[in-house]
């Protein structure tokens, strides 16, 4: 029975469909005016800080924020709506890492188009098995 | 089952009209993936804090979606912009068993 469910939950972490809806491919995005603060190493995928400031395009506002773990078994950890018309915005959080990947940021603006900037990581321990 | 959450709300940053300030949310809620498993081999459940929505004087101001990839406990941080006569920033949250809670925190100026 806990093998049957180890087994499951690894096939969940490394097997996951990489499924987003985007209206492009991210790394057609520019990146301009994104900011990202993210260790290039850590220890483990359980608490991994991330920081990114945007500053949106002269005469833009922000609309949504999105951040992206592509190798996790749910990419979207964060979809951000934003309410006021802010030209600069300042985001802060913790993220759970199931593999080494990049985490990718985008950034959407008041007439629909989006930015997106993307910062690697590598991490030594998985957070999907570890039950700390 | 659902014991309270404890959540904390801070603001930081010098409180200034016009000026922006940090909000800085957290909730010490497990948020169980629904990936893990218990020392008995049984799947834990999936129960996360899946929205979270920020007002500002009763304005929503922001509203989050989290996913699975977020921590426990769960941390947010979020500029607020301070209007001229201060009020109040709350945060309030719901997770997939239908607990829900609310913090808040007054501007002074």
């Amino acid at each position: 029975m806990r093998r049957s469910s180890l087994a499951w939950a690894l096939g969940t972490c490394l097997l996951a469909p990489h499924t987003l809806v985007l209206s492009k491919p991210l790394n057609e995005l520019s990146s301009d005016g994104i900011e990202l603060v993210f260790p290039r190493l850590a220890d483990t995928g359980n608490a991994v800080p991330f920081e990114a400031q945007i500053t949106a395009p002269s005469g833009l506002h922000l609309k949504a924020l999105k951040v992206i773990l592509p190798e996790n078994p749910n990419p979207v950890a964060l979809h951000l709506k934003i309410m006021g018309q802010p030209a600069q915005y300042t985001l802060k959080t913790r993220l759970r890492l199931a593999a080494s990947q990049s985490v990718w940021l985008v950034a959407v603006f008041n007439d629909g188009s989006e930015r997106a900037h993307h910062a690697p990581t590598v991490i030594t321990s998985t957070a999907c098995l570890d039950d700390s | 089952m659902s014991s309270p959450i404890l959540t904390r709300l801070a603001l930081t940053g010098p409180v200034k009209a016009g000026g922006s300030i940090e909000a800085r949310w957290s909730a010490a809620h497990p948020m169980n993936s629904g990936f893990r498993v218990d020392d008995s081999g049984h799947r834990i459940p999936k129960n996360i804090i899946h929205t979270v929505k920020a007002y500002l004087n009763d304005r929503l101001i922001m509203e989050a979606d989290l996913g699975t990839a977020m921590t426990s406990p769960v941390y947010l941080a979020f500029p607020v912009l301070v209007p001229a006569e201060g009020g109040i920033v709350k945060v309030i949250w719901q997770d997939d068993s239908g607990q829900m809670g609310e913090t808040q925190q007054r501007l002074v100026i």
